[in-house]
């Protein structure tokens, strides 16, 4: 077990370089692009709804 | 090679043997005419017609505004749910009741673990989908009574799996034991290698 | 010459999957102090018996099985196959012992069905279940959201250099970052900040939606992990229905798709390199599929008069879809309304948005975008060498993190994959026809259960016949590990018979 870890590379752990403003801004951007795609659907849908309605 | 083949074959088979052991179909019959599952099959026959719902007011009962949600189950479990013994018959199944929300305040008791709901008597015209709830399969009611007061519903501890849950205690923490001795028998032996 | 294992390659096997059951186990504490919390003894020792007996199973696997051997990369693939079964063996006892599953194949079904996050269930009266199950249904569907190999791997492994193996048999092979355990850890990360944010968004919308406080933080959880984890358990038998309303559609539509997103996506993006999610090849893929098929139903259950008005029209047309494409399969209609309202078009294209799926290395399932937009992108480039001169070198590429060029073995892989995808639908559906099912509801079904989406027309019962809930086991386990494993412990099993 122990003689293995040298094997995977030594890496600072994650946490060392946490951005959680960028994290946050991160995830507002992918909301954004969720409600993009709904919108857009929204749109056609509606547009395909009253051509044949 | 192939006699090991033909072992595991019928370690298989005897192994499915042991999991299948099904209840039988279900027995139950709604008191409604149509049931939730008859509404379910024909929406388009029942839609916008008055109809008499009954049956176990389950979760709560949202209030939104004057109005409020109710969801009334007419499955195996509106009378006996699972918890006091009720054989197994199926899921649930019920439909959503809109209606005044002081009529849904008549309900006293909602069907969780620990209760077996009110079952109650609405009278409402059914949608098959409703263009006031975006289109939901819903019932609009005007009446409402309560049939069965519901009731709390103990679940109690049965002896035998109290003995089981004490005998696997003791099993875990004896292979934990086990697990930390040879763990350390280990460490002990790889030292003396190494020297 | 097939070559027969080593005493030292089971006992290497055994000790990983030890200490993935003790994971499991671990896992089981949440529902333990949940139905502690809330005074549901006979819950509570459901919950303590089956710990036990993930505690005793894999500590004692991993006391018996002591070796040096490193994890190589067929044993990572056994573990990985081989611990789903055992994790479903164990960790169906407590639905078992609840009582409300009608034999043991069927608590091993919804197990399977939760850690897959499928969320087909064969559980009888949910309805009157105590919260302590309802939190281990909706817990194993988040955990296996993100893999619970990957669980294992935050937790007990040490940085071991046969980790990414077991990390890659469980149907997932980004590295997030250099090291397997980081990237584990990286995953849990965004899952944990969105369960945050989601959790709080759906508990404001609850309450306003009539709930009390305690009822409506619990609900929140649950349909917050059945969301992301792309699983559909929902706390009650009505599913989303419950709640009608339209910013719970919306606020469980936005968790469910950025489930589905891959999480090397999300971790590019939340890492500053926001542009990505609009050039990645799987996001554009998903918007494309995604809007025509929204389209293809909303016109047909226009034609078919349905739905009273354009916006119950989309409402319940971009629920059921987006729910199928993200393979989550909440829903806001009855599972008898998609054949006895939807019809078979619009059984259909349920069916193809499910077959298609979610993007690799999400919580999601199904054939996945980024193989629908390589293959596209392939298809493409053949079209244009077609008509091109001869003497022309055309290639083409994709976006996925960096532009990659389309070569031709990523290509054969990709298609290799989805023609085995569409080999198990087929059978699938196949195989419910011969159970006596016709073949659009058995082919939905099917393909619900191998892609992993848990949407159901009603097939999927409790009386449903023995045989074909195996076969929608073994299709679950076979759609989320993405065959290869599974192959791995076919052939391993193979070796030990046949062998020298």
């Amino acid at each position: 077990m122990e003689r293995t870890e040298r094997v995977e590379p030594r890496i600072p752990p994650m946490t060392a370089r946490s951005n959680w403003g960028g994290y946050a801004r991160g995830m507002a951007v992918e909301i954004l692009f969720i409600l993009f795609i709904i919108g857009a659907g929204v749109v056609l849908a509606f547009v395909a709804a009253e051509l044949w309605l | 090679m192939t006699r090991r083949l033909r072992h595991l074959a019928a370690a298989a088979f005897a192994l499915t043997g042991l999991l299948i052991v099904t209840s039988p179909a279900s027995a139950f019959e709604s008191p409604n005419n149509p049931s939730s599952g008859g509404l379910v099959e024909e929406p388009k026959s029942w839609d916008g017609k008055t109809i008499r719902f009954e049956g176990e007011a389950v979760g709560e009962a949202m209030v939104r505004g004057e109005s409020a949600w109710l969801h009334l189950n007419d499955d195996a479990y509106m009378y006996k749910n699972v918890e006091e013994g009720a054989p197994l018959e199926g899921y649930n199944a019920g439909m959503p009741v809109w209606l005044p929300a002081k009529l849904a305040r008549r309900v006293r008791v909602f069907g969780d673990y620990k209760h077996e709901g009110d079952v109650v008597r609405v009278t409402g015209i059914f949608h098959a989908a409703c263009g006031e709830h975006g289109g939901d399969m819903d019932i609009h009611a005007r009446e409402l009574e309560v049939v069965l007061p519901g009731r709390a519903v103990a679940d109690p501890v049965v002896p035998w799996k109290l003995d089981l849950a004490l005998v696997l205690t003791v099993g875990a923490v004896s292979a934990i034991a086990f697990d930390r001795s040879a763990r350390r028998r280990e460490r002990v032996g790889n030292a003396r290698t190494r020297r | 010459m097939i070559v027969r294992p080593r005493r030292d390659d089971h006992l290497v096997i055994g000790k990983y999957t030890g200490k993935v059951l003790v994971g499991v186990g671990l896992l089981m504490v949440v529902p333990f102090v949940t139905s502690l919390v809330f005074a549901e003894w006979d819950t509570a020792v459901d919950f303590l018996i089956s710990m036990m007996a993930c505690f005793m199973f894999g500590f004692g696997a991993q006391a018996m099985c002591r070796t040096t051997k490193e994890l190589g990369w067929t044993h990572g693939l056994v573990v990985a196959s081989g611990s789903w079964i055992w994790a479903t063996l164990i960790g169906c006892l407590p639905l078992y012992l609840s009582g409300h599953e009608g034999s043991y194949l069927d608590a091993m079904f919804d197990v399977m069905s939760g850690y897959t996050t499928t969320g087909l269930y064969l559980l009888q009266d949910l309805d009157h279940i105590s919260h302590g199950l309802n939190m281990w249904r909706h817990v194993l569907t988040y955990a296996g959201g993100q893999g619970i190999v990957v669980i294992a791997l935050t937790f007990l492994f040490k940085g071991t250099a046969g980790a990414y193996s077991v990390y890659v048999g469980e149907g997932r092979d980004e590295r997030l970052l250099p090291n397997v355990v980081h990237t584990a850890r990286a995953i849990w990360l965004v899952s944990i900040a969105y369960l945050g944010a989601g959790t709080l968004a759906l508990w404001v919308s609850a309450l306003l939606l009539g709930q009390e406080p305690v009822r409506a933080f619990l609900h929140s959880l649950w349909v917050f992990m059945g969301a992301w984890s792309t699983g559909g358990f929902a706390p009650q038998s009505y599913n989303t229905m419950w709640y009608h309303s339209l910013p719970h559609e919306l606020i469980t539509s936005i968790i469910f798709i950025a489930g589905s997103f891959n999480f090397a996506l999300h971790w590019a993006v939340w890492t500053g390199r926001r542009r990505e999610i609009v050039r990645n090849v799987e996001t554009v893929s998903f918007a494309v599929t995604l809007t025509l098929f929204v389209l293809v139903a909303t016109f047909w259950l226009a034609k078919a008069g349905v739905y009273p008005d354009a916006m119950a029209l989309f409402r319940k047309a971009f629920y059921q879809l987006a729910s199928g494409h993200t393979t989550t399969g909440f829903s806001t209609i009855y599972s008898r309304a998609f054949v006895t309202q939807w019809g078979t078009a619009g059984l259909l294209a349920v069916t193809a948005v499910m077959g298609i799926g979610a993007s690799a290395c999400s919580t999601g399932g199904g054939i996945k975008g980024i193989r629908v937009g390589m293959i596209f992108k392939s298809l493409v480039a053949e079209v244009r060498r077609m008509v091109a001169p001869r003497s022309a070198v055309i290639r083409e590429s994709y976006h996925h993190l960096r532009e990659n060029w389309l070569e031709d073995d990523a290509v054969k892989s990709a298609l290799m994959v989805t023609v085995l995808y569409v080999f198990m639908y087929s059978v699938a559906g196949l195989l419910g026809t011969f159970f006596g099912y016709d073949l659009p509801s058995a082919l939905f079904e099917g393909v619900s259960a191998g892609s992993n989406t848990g949407l159901s027309c009603g097939l999927t019962s409790p009386s449903m016949p023995d045989a074909l809930k195996c076969f929608y086991i073994v299709f679950m386990w076979l759609g989320r590990l993405e065959f290869m494993s599974v192959f791995a412990l076919l052939g391993y099993g193979i070796s030990i018979a046949r062998g020298r």
